[in-house]
């Protein structure tokens, strides 16, 4: 496994675990849940600090190989950004439809309010984030 | 990638380079080690730069590292 991609899925890791853990404090979990909201939430701190620790170590040690990125990495990782791009693009677009269409969405229930687009948008980084290391990873496997 | 239709002779070649390993091969053109192996299994197409430079590094010409069929 290359640097790239460990990179990769550390940053993969520790996205999902600050969404996670970010999705918990502002809404929480459900009733029935909320016994293993605490330790839900220090699972994704525990995950988020050992994706960091890992990411620290791989960028002090410095391995064998010369060469740490070349066309492939970035080809992959272009692929990575496209994805992530049209996620964003999908979301941001809803949100703002949701904005200037506020009425109509109001009516099916589905209307935002001005913190919870705040929350979305961010969710939404997060998201793009994810999409974009997944994507990376897929590609890592298959060529 | 539509890396079906070419193949190579980069695990062959590096055999008759005095058994050259993937990462000093991969050292020699300045790729990582995965994409020589990436290349080798037919899973990945270098561009052309890297393809020329991989068969300079065996003192061949391009046709005698990859070949194209339909």
């Amino acid at each position: 496994m290359s640097k790239q991609e460990i990179y990769a899925w550390t940053s993969l890791l520790s996205s999902a675990a600050i969404l996670g853990f970010y999705g918990i404090t502002v809404y929480g979990l459900p009733d029935n849940l909320a016994n293993i909201e605490s330790d839900l939430s220090s699972l994704f701190i525990k995950i988020f600090l050992f994706a960091f620790v890992i990411e620290l170590a791989i960028g002090i040690f410095r391995g064998k190989d010369k060469v740490e990125k070349d066309e492939r990495d970035e080809l992959i990782a272009g692929k990575g950004y496209r994805n992530a791009y049209y996620l964003m693009g999908v979301l941001i677009t809803l949100i703002l439809s949701q904005l200037i269409l506020g009425q109509i969405f109001e009516k099916a229930g589905l209307a935002l309010n001005l913190i919870n687009v705040i929350h979305v948008l961010v969710g939404t980084l997060f998201a793009a984030s994810i999409t974009n290391r997944a994507t990376q990873i897929y590609f890592y496997q298959k060529m | 990638m539509s890396s079906h239709h070419i193949s190579n002779n980069i695990k062959s070649l590096r055999f008759h380079a005095d058994e050259m390993t993937q990462a000093e091969l991969a050292e020699k053109v300045g790729a990582t080690r995965q994409t020589i192996n990436a290349i080798e299994a037919a899973k990945y197409s270098p561009s052309l730069e890297l393809a020329f430079k991989i068969a300079d590094a065996f003192g061949v010409g391009l046709e005698e590292v990859f070949q194209y069929r339909l």
